[in-house]
């Protein structure tokens, strides 16, 4: 029973909503398309907040009392969390000068003085050492050890020139040499970086894209179904 | 095989036969040579009519005419007259009238002189200049104005504010149409129909009843009442049954909005019951589960099928086992988001799969969730592979947890319980973000074997750097009957490779059909509503 509840429910539901972007009437439209479904959601989501809420204390709370490694940091995540959630919901809305009030969530609250300047920064932090992991992941991706990797290796250097006025300026040195674009043979062609870049971006690498979105659209369609139907049972955990 | 057969078949017959016929007819016609190819009500939200201009791909321009409602195309060399009956006269015959074509002046403009001054038209790049030839004064500086969109408003004529009659007005600047042939279709979106509508019935009831009640007070007399009651109820039978629209031409370019001309017409609102512009989506769904019911129905009665075998997948036992040798934990990453997310839900059956194999060999299993529901399936999921295989006590639950719903803030947690923990195996499956190389990055450095699978393309390019093995696209779906070795699972995979070979088939179709000069196929293809 246990299982055969959730599963009807996927059924019956799955079967509905399959259906329901195709009609238009009012009812549908008002009822199954957009308020329902946003609903649910917001009422499931408020009980899931609390669960996890719940389960990220008890993880802190356990690692304090096994004293396990690095345990100060859950000490840390733990006051933070007291913190904000008492600034947010407890903590009156006294003045405490310099504009700013004590309580609350408002633009010129603590609350949102801490978000911004701690939270926000740190964020923009972490997002900013991104490009010092694709330097170093490029690096170890374009080391010509294989021909695919030499393949990939040209390929990215060519877009990479294609993409800055280096790029540009090559070209247009080139087509001097080979005196304009009124010359006959136009070898200069074989250095429009610019125009290769575009190629190799509109054609193989759109092509691939495209290659896999079918796979990807395909493999969405049957998980659905497999679920919907009840032939894949492993999102409830088990296999009975 | 002759089911196989029969089900390519079949979905050919449906895409080429049954789907081109299931587009809707005209309902609404006659706007200055345009022919209605659509008329939808959605309800509560806008009606959207559709316009085609011409089923000619190479008509490539045109001029709209607001005196003799005609329209003027340009179609490589020659220029037309189109009438609202739709009939087609050639160049030397667009003389008369107020708006002349004067000449072609190269390949790609057309110039068109008014009383007021002439225009100079660039049809392939999309683009017009207005010349004041006659002046000598180019009017744009620029040379010419970029047409970003160009659309067709709708508005209840009953309800025209002052200002946008004013608006109106200043068609008169601007008195000739230009439309960019690159947008075939146009829509027109009038908000709130229904209330516009009940308004202007409102209003014409609570002017019968100033009637009555003038007629009651004695300032009108009978005749004249009766005339006014006649005119009053004539109108509400016009708003009920003939909703009247006045037609605006609304061109956004880099020089700001044009609004050009006004038409009226009655147009008949009615919700239309199915959305058939998602018929092909359904089509290609049913026939796809039909393919899917099949196979799954012969595997069921024994057939066997040959499943390539997916490095990826293959390394998951090996993965595990490290882990378990090295009596380090394996950290499973289930993706940044919501349960409503597909790549999210294979993620979630991976992890069921993943969990009892961990669960066997006892190793701890920590799996940070990035969402709250998310979170709360995941625990379960992993609960009740643990208690499947028999090792209930072995469940950590706290390793099972909610860490945060902030992007790189989820990020450096991961990165922070790799750099403690040591997992000997990271998994990340499911759908990322910009977050992924920084996680797998350091996954890296940590010296954990690492397994990715994602359907973000963005991504996977970043995985297949930093990660042992990447699982790509629907590989991310295929992962869990994989692992499973469940034949019956096994079978859905042979369904979406037969999915695959049908659209490999139209793929080649079309390709071989355009090369020998054949274009209703990709014609069909090219016309599917998005």
């Amino acid at each position: 029973m246990k299982r055969q509840i959730p599963l009807m429910l996927v059924l019956t539901l799955g079967i509905i909503y399959f259906f329901v972007p195709l009609v238009s009437t009012p009812w549908v439209v008002d009822n199954l398309q957009h308020e329902v479904f946003e609903k649910w959601l917001k009422i499931i989501g408020v009980f899931a907040v609390i669960m996890s809420v719940a389960s990220l204390w008890r993880r802190n709370a356990v690692k304090i009392k096994r004293k396990s490694g690095d345990y100060a940091y859950s000490y840390l995540e733990l006051i933070g969390m007291v913190l904000m959630a008492a600034l947010a919901i407890i903590a009156p809305k006294w003045n405490i000068g310099n504009g700013m009030v004590l309580g609350g969530i408002a633009g010129n609250s603590v609350y949102n003085w801490i978000f911004m300047n701690m939270q926000v920064p740190m964020q923009a932090t972490m997002f900013s050492m991104l490009a010092f992991y694709i330097a170093s992941a490029a690096y170890r991706s374009f080391r010509a050890r294989n021909i695919e990797a030499t393949l990939l290796l040209i390929t990215a250097a060519i877009v990479m020139i294609g993409r800055v006025p280096l790029g540009e300026n090559i070209y247009q040195f080139m087509l001097k040499l080979n005196g304009g674009e009124a010359a006959a043979f136009q070898w200069s062609r074989m250095f429009d970086f610019q125009g290769i870049t575009q190629f190799i971006l509109d054609v193989p690498n759109a092509a691939t894209k495209r290659a896999i979105g079918f796979g990807v659209a395909m493999g969405m369609l049957a998980t659905s179904l497999k679920i919907i139907f009840g032939i894949e049972k492993s999102w409830l955990g088990g296999t009975e | 095989m002759i089911l196989k057969r029969f089900g390519l078949v079949l979905l050919i017959l449906l895409c080429v036969f049954v789907i081109p016929f299931s587009q809707q007819s005209d309902r609404v016609k006659g706007i200055a040579g345009l022919t209605v190819e659509d008329f939808k009500y959605d309800h509560g939200a806008s009606v959207i009519i559709r316009f085609k201009l011409s089923p000619d791909d190479n008509i490539s321009l045109f001029d709209y005419d607001k005196e003799k409602l005609t329209a003027v195309y340009k179609d490589g060399d020659t220029v037309f007259e189109l009438s609202p009956e739709g009939k087609l006269s050639a160049y030397e015959e667009l003389q008369g009238g107020e708006t002349k074509a004067i000449a072609i002046t190269d390949e790609n403009s057309l110039l068109v002189r008014n009383p007021v001054r002439y225009y100079r038209i660039y049809a392939k790049i999309g683009a017009l200049v207005e010349e004041d030839i006659e002046g000598g004064k180019c009017i744009n500086p620029d040379g010419f104005n970029e047409v970003r969109n160009i659309s067709i408003i709708g508005l209840p004529k009953y309800t025209y504010e002052q200002s946008v009659l004013d608006d109106i007005a200043l068609k008169d600047k601007f008195r000739l149409p230009y439309y960019n042939m690159a947008n075939k279709e146009y829509e027109i979106r009038l908000k709130n129909l229904d209330d516009d509508k009940k308004m202007l019935l409102d209003s014409l009831k609570e002017e019968k009843k100033a009637i009555k009640a003038a007629l009651k007070a004695g300032d009108l007399n009978k005749e004249e009442a009766k005339a006014d009651l006649a005119e009053i109820k004539a109108q509400i039978k016009e708003a009920k049954n003939n909703f009247m629209m006045s037609f605006t031409v609304v061109v956004e370019s880099t020089s700001g909005i044009l609004t050009f001309g006004e038409y009226y017409e009655a147009i008949h609102p009615r919700v239309e019951p199915l959305n058939l512009d998602k018929s092909w989506v359904y089509l290609f769904s049913i026939a796809f589960i039909i393919m899917l019911l099949i196979v799954y129905k012969l595997t069921k009665g024994g057939k066997e099928y040959f499943i390539r075998p997916i490095a990826g997948l293959s390394a998951v036992e090996e993965a595990v086992g490290r882990a378990t040798e090295m009596g380090r934990p394996v950290l499973y990453i289930s993706g940044l988001s919501s349960i409503s997310d597909i790549a999210t839900l294979a993620s979630i059956n991976i992890l069921g799969q993943i969990a009892k194999k961990v669960a066997i060999y006892e190793t701890p299993l920590i799996v940070p969730a990035y969402d709250p529901i998310v979170f709360t399936v995941i625990r379960e999921v992993v609960r009740e592979a643990y208690i499947d295989v028999g090792k209930p006590d072995a469940f950590q639950e706290e390793n099972v947890f909610y860490l945060t719903s902030a992007q790189f803030a989820y990020a450096a947690g991961v990165n922070g319980i790799m750099v403690r923990e040591k997992p000997a195996t990271v998994f990340y499956m499911g759908m990322f973000f910009a977050e992924a190389l920084l996680m797998s990055e350091t996954g890296n450095q940590v010296g954990a074997i690492q397994i990715a699978g994602t359907d973000a393309i963005t991504q996977v390019p970043f995985f297949i750097t930093s990660c042992d093995y990447t699982l790509i696209g629907e590989e991310l779906y295929a992962a869990s009957a994989y692992l499973s070795r469940d034949p019956l699972l096994l079978s859905t995979l042979k369904a979406q490779d037969y999915g695959k070979q049908v659209i490999m088939l139209i793929i080649i179709i079309g390709i071989v059909l355009e090369l020998m000069g054949v274009h209703w196929f990709t014609y069909i293809l090219q016309n599917i509503p998005d």
